[in-house]
């Protein structure tokens, strides 16, 4: 009603610009009308391909041609490791321990130790969350 | 003679017309008036939504999410909505987004919601390397 004081709408409500306007109002009053705000932003993401560990192994030596050394690398997460063996006598006191370092069908390699008498060996596997690794003291 | 008292007299008369003593009052009375436009704005837009690191054929879900914040005219609903244009892929990795609230009321402060992502496990992506980056834009919009 102001707004239409105002324009002078209030003489001549019938004239095209003050129905237009009164027709605003009404669409306003109801909340019919529309305003929007946008806002941009990103999604995005770093994407590897492979694991971050892996194993790599050097060729067999080829006695012909010494000085080229080829190395094959697995991509390939390291299983956890399997309980080591039980010791086993050897040479009276002497124990050997056989530790896997592998399983199934891919084997990582091993550690083979021979403790000779007087030697005084202790291991553990640490387990972590996403990795073992083993642990030795070797004393003599 | 007769000029000095008819002057008297026409000065008593116009003292006399005069409410001396008394006081009286008005009260005018006027509107204040405003066309008030509602409105709503974003006070603080979102940052990315960012995956950081996501590994080919992981065995757990990635999630992300970026907070905004909306301030609107007091009472004034609005609803909020992600642009349905986009791929919802990046670097050929899947991706979802949620909002924490699709509507709200504005009560004039600045109000915090926010965009939840989620990429699901197990998938490969695309990437000819050994690592890759992917960003895809998009589009919040505030309907008032």
């Amino acid at each position: 009603m102001q707004v239409a004081k105002a324009t002078g709408c209030a003489r001549t409500p019938w004239r095209r610009g003050c129905r237009v306007g009164a027709f605003a109002l009404a669409l306003a009053a109801s909340g019919a009308w529309a305003g929007q705000a946008s806002v941009p932003f990103a999604v995005t993401v770093n994407l590897r391909t492979g694991p971050e560990t892996g194993t790599c192994q050097t060729s067999p030596e080829s006695p012909a041609r010494p000085s080229i050394v080829s190395i094959d690398c697995h991509a390939k997460p390291l299983e956890p490791s399997a309980v080591p063996s039980t010791p086993q006598a050897r040479d009276g006191r002497a124990f050997r321990f056989v530790i896997p370092t592998g399983r199934g069908d891919e084997r990582y390699g091993g550690v083979d130790l021979y403790a000779g008498t007087g030697t005084i060996t202790s291991w553990r596997v640490v387990h972590l969350s996403d990795w073992d690794y083993l642990e030795m003291t070797v004393g003599w | 003679m007769n000029k000095r008292l008819a002057v008297a007299v026409a000065l008593a008369a116009a003292f006399a017309a005069i409410p001396a003593a008394q006081a009286g009052s008005i009260a005018p009375t006027f509107n204040v008036t405003v066309n008030l436009t509602s409105k709503c704005q974003v006070t603080t837009a979102p940052t990315d939504v960012a995956f950081t690191t996501y590994t080919s054929f992981q065995g757990t879900a990635a999630t992300a999410s970026t907070t905004y914040g909306v301030q609107c005219t007091n009472t004034l609903p609005y609803t909020m909505a992600l642009d349905t244009t986009a791929t919802n892929t990046v670097a050929g990795l899947t991706y979802a987004l949620a909002l924490s609230a699709a509507s709200g009321t504005g009560n004039g402060a600045a109000q915090s919601y926010t965009v939840n992502g989620t990429m699901a496990a197990g998938q490969g992506g695309t990437c000819a390397l050994g690592s890759c980056s992917g960003t895809e834009g998009r589009t919040l919009t505030i309907t008032y």
